[in-house]
């Protein structure tokens, strides 16, 4: 292919032009940069589309003894009115017997089984399904619970005040009034898949770092006869740099947009409706990004350590971000309330919780103060790598 | 063996590389075992979830409600501001926030007396809609003695009082156990799953760093014009790479052993523990054959990285690495099936259960040792494909 004619051009242009292209031409880098936040996007789509749903009340499946001690007191009533309607809680299978209970019990599909013995309430779990992150189990109990402080509070009233024990009363007892309603305080309604595909963008910003480090890398002398020969060119650094940092820049925002509009059209993740803020977080972001490969690409450490650390910043950064699944999420949420500036220096929390402002609040203020960060974060990194750059020299005299 | 030592060199040439690699991921899987609850295998222990309340109200009845719900929860502060809600919301900080409004005890017993409609608190759920509900059902266990006793006559203030005593009341439960030695994950399990993720990174990187060295130009032509066959000098390349897996089984395996990450059924006896280094040594092969193959085909220590973090996040994401305790479903489930990964997490899921059979074992080393194999034939087969097509062709160059 013939070398492109830059003779028309400035040289400052003509340095963006050619770094723009170098990097095109790491069609590899390129390729696996532009296809993570697509293959990831997919495979969590994929994997954790029901994620939502897995957090949405089932009804739980239990066994219930209906002998004549169940039929006999409030419970089957209490059981029946929480089995059906819209907030239906439970999906209980009637057994005539204990033994029948087990035996079900015993075959899977089932929580546990209630029965009613004198009056008194009692739940068999199955020890198989007594997971901790799953609170069926103890919404059963919570039933069970309720039957019996009704019960035994009847049973004080009929010890205290007995007179009270009317008509009225009791068919007052037998409704359940609602006693809360749901109110919603979020611009959207909660998703927990949504933090994936955010933390999966925060990544991929990290990630972006990645061609500032390559691009920087090639600019020292010692990296190659053609970065020998540029150094030589008689040109300052900084008019160098800047335009490199430039076209990595721009190549960068370019990249992420393939992945914000991938999620964005193909999935129709939300990002609040707020598309020309969310495509700013990816600006700024990139930008950040930028001026911390440059750093790293400017750092006097092995070049093919160097690639290395940003492969592996990206992944220890989003883990904090919430990559790694809930407890991922956990741990970054625990981070962010105990630390909250470490978290805030964390570009990929940063950037996550950007996108997350936009979708749950209603103004830009958390928006606007993530957007702070992460410009002040490119311009510490920026004077960091002009100093580094500045004091670097090649077999100087 | 000059070619083994000088690969060996190249690995030890970096330090932060495998410093970062793997202790780095080691690390983060410390974290991430930690940040699971319980590191002791359980039997049944209560949801407790996390709960916020907002009293604009300060009766009784609120104070006895806010008290009974935070003994059955972990009480959270949120303030009373639409920012600090969304805050809670977005961050997950509260399953629960209940908002009381002002006047509320007294509307509450008032409408009680009267039969009329009850006043209503005010609830947010966080996304997580089951824990949610079930701190409904406590609400409504506190709410449902108090209305009781007021329909008894007692007065607000008294039913508020006795109704916390009442609430606090529990129904008896047992436990059946329906499979012996089946209990929760601990976090050495979790720390074990996480390593999949560790070790796919990091020796993707690690081997394609030992290629890509001796791919570089002058280099490989050097290699290439020594008196030492192809296929003595490979050999010592993947002896190599067999020393790397024994490196980072001894790093990672390592951070399984920590005080925090806490010991579990998974290293009890010599035999799990020799089945466990197998598992991650025989998984090992899959990644050391992508760098290979990666390193082979000469592509640049940043794309080799840049593929490494898609490959093994896939992989990861798709085995259930990120997601424990959720099922897979449908076409994931079948998917995983295919990949090294879900294997390598079944042998352990065994070994922590005491499932495993020999032929359960058998089947999943052989299944990521197959991948492994088919991995590392990839190059050869592509190679062997091309010669081929080019001995096919020349007869037809001929006639021409």
């Amino acid at each position: 292919m013939p070398a492109p004619s830059t003779h028309s051009k400035t040289p400052t242009a003509s340095t963006f032009v050619t770094t723009l292209k170098v990097l095109v031409r790491e069609r590899s880098m390129l390729v696996w940069t532009i296809a993570f936040p697509l293959v990831l996007t997919t495979l969590i789509f994929v994997a954790l589309g029901g994620l939502d749903t897995a957090y949405e009340l089932k009804p739980v499946p239990v066994l219930v003894v209906a002998d004549s001690g169940y039929t006999d007191s409030s419970m089957s009533t209490l059981v029946d009115e929480l089995s059906t309607g819209d907030n239906q809680i439970l999906a209980p299978t009637k057994v005539a017997t204990t033994q029948q209970a087990e035996d079900k019990l015993e075959a899977g599909g089932f929580y546990g089984y209630i029965t009613v013995e004198n009056g008194e309430p009692h739940y068999t779990m199955d020890s198989r399904k007594t997971s901790s992150n799953d609170p069926s189990q103890s919404i059963v109990l919570a039933v069970l619970d309720q039957y019996k402080q009704t019960a035994d509070t009847v049973a004080q009233i009929a010890k205290t005040n007995p007179s009270a024990l009317t008509a009225s009363f009791m068919q007052a007892l037998q409704t359940r009034p609602a006693y809360t309603e749901q109110y919603s305080v979020s611009a959207n309604p909660p998703s927990d898949s949504l933090r994936y595909m955010y933390a999966t963008l925060a990544f991929s910003v990290v990630m972006m770092s990645g061609f500032a480090t390559t691009a920087v890398i090639s600019l020292q002398p010692t990296a190659s006869p053609l970065a020998a020969r540029r150094a030589v060119a008689g040109k300052s650094k900084a008019s160098v740099l800047f335009p490199t940092l430039a076209a990595c820049w721009l190549l960068s925002y370019l990249c992420l947009i393939v992945g914000y509009l991938y999620q964005r059209v193909v999935f129709g993740i939300s990002f609040g409706g707020k598309d020309l803020a969310a495509n700013a977080v990816l600006a700024v972001g990139a930008g950040a990004m930028t001026m911390l490969g440059a750093f790293l690409g400017a750092l006097k450490i092995p070049n093919n350590a160097k690639s290395g650390l940003v492969a592996f910043l990206s992944c220890f950064l989003a883990l904090f971000a919430g990559m790694y699944g809930p407890f991922s999420q956990d741990l970054g949420n625990q981070v962010e309330q105990a630390v909250p500036l470490l978290s805030a220096l964390n570009p990929a929390r940063t950037v996550s919780q950007a996108f997350m402002s936009l979708y749950y609040y209603d103004d830009y203020s958390i928006f606007g103060l993530c957007i702070a960060i992460l410009a002040g974060f490119a311009a510490v990194f920026f004077l960091l790598t002009a100093a580094l750059m500045r004091r670097n020299r090649y077999a100087s005299l | 063996m000059p070619a083994f030592k000088t690969a060996i060199k190249i690995i030890f040439r970096y330090p932060l590389f495998i410093g970062l690699y793997l202790v780095g991921f080691a690390l983060i899987g410390v974290m991430i075992a930690q940040a699971v609850g319980s590191g002791s295998p359980a039997v049944f222990s209560e949801a407790r979830p996390t709960v916020a309340v907002i009293d604009r109200d300060g009766s009784v009845l609120s104070r006895g409600y806010e008290s009974y719900l935070e003994s059955r929860g972990t009480a959270v502060s949120v303030a009373d501001d639409r920012r600090s809600l969304q805050d809670a919301a977005a961050q997950d900080y509260a399953d629960y926030i209940a908002i009381i409004p002002s006047g509320y005890g007294a509307a509450f017993a008032k409408a009680v007396k009267d039969g009329s409609a009850l006043p209503q608190i005010q609830t947010v759920f966080s996304f997580d809609d089951v824990t949610a509900q079930l701190t409904d059902q406590i609400s409504t266990e506190y709410l449902q003695t108090v209305r009781t006793l007021l329909l008894s006559g007692e007065s607000a203030d008294d039913a508020a009082s006795q109704a916390y005593t009442l609430a606090s009341e529990r129904a008896e439960y047992s436990v059946e156990d329906l499979s012996a030695g089946a209990s929760n994950l601990s976090r050495t399990y979790y720390y074990f799953t996480f390593a999949a993720y560790a070790l796919t990174a990091a020796l993707i990187s690690m081997t394609a760093l030992i290629l890509t060295s001796f791919n570089s130009g002058p280099l490989r032509a050097r290699n290439l014009a020594a008196p030492v066959r192809p296929t003595r000098f490979s050999l010592q390349i993947a002896a190599a790479c067999l020393l790397l897996i024994v490196l980072a089984i001894a790093v990672v395996g390592a951070g399984g052993f920590l005080p925090m990450v806490g010991a579990s059924g998974l290293l009890a006896t010599p035999g799990k523990l020799g089945l466990l280094v197998a598992d991650m040594a025989v998984y090992s092969l899959t990644p050391l054959a992508l760098g290979f193959v990666f390193g082979q085909a000469g592509m640049s220590l940043s794309a080799t990285n840049a593929a490494a973090n898609v490959i093994s996040l896939a992989l990861c994401f798709l085995s259930g690495v990120f997601t424990v305790g959720i099922e897979l479903t449908g076409v994931v489930a079948q998917i995983a099936h295919f990949l090294p990964t879900y294997w390598y997490i079944a042998l352990i899921h065994d070994l922590e259960a005491g499932t495993g059979t020999t032929s359960s074992v058998l089947t999943q080393l052989g299944i990521q040792a197959l991948t492994a194999a088919i991995i590392f034939a990839l190059r050869p087969v592509y190679q062997w494909g091309r010669f081929l097509l080019v001995k096919l062709g020349q007869p037809s160059a001929s006639a021409r």
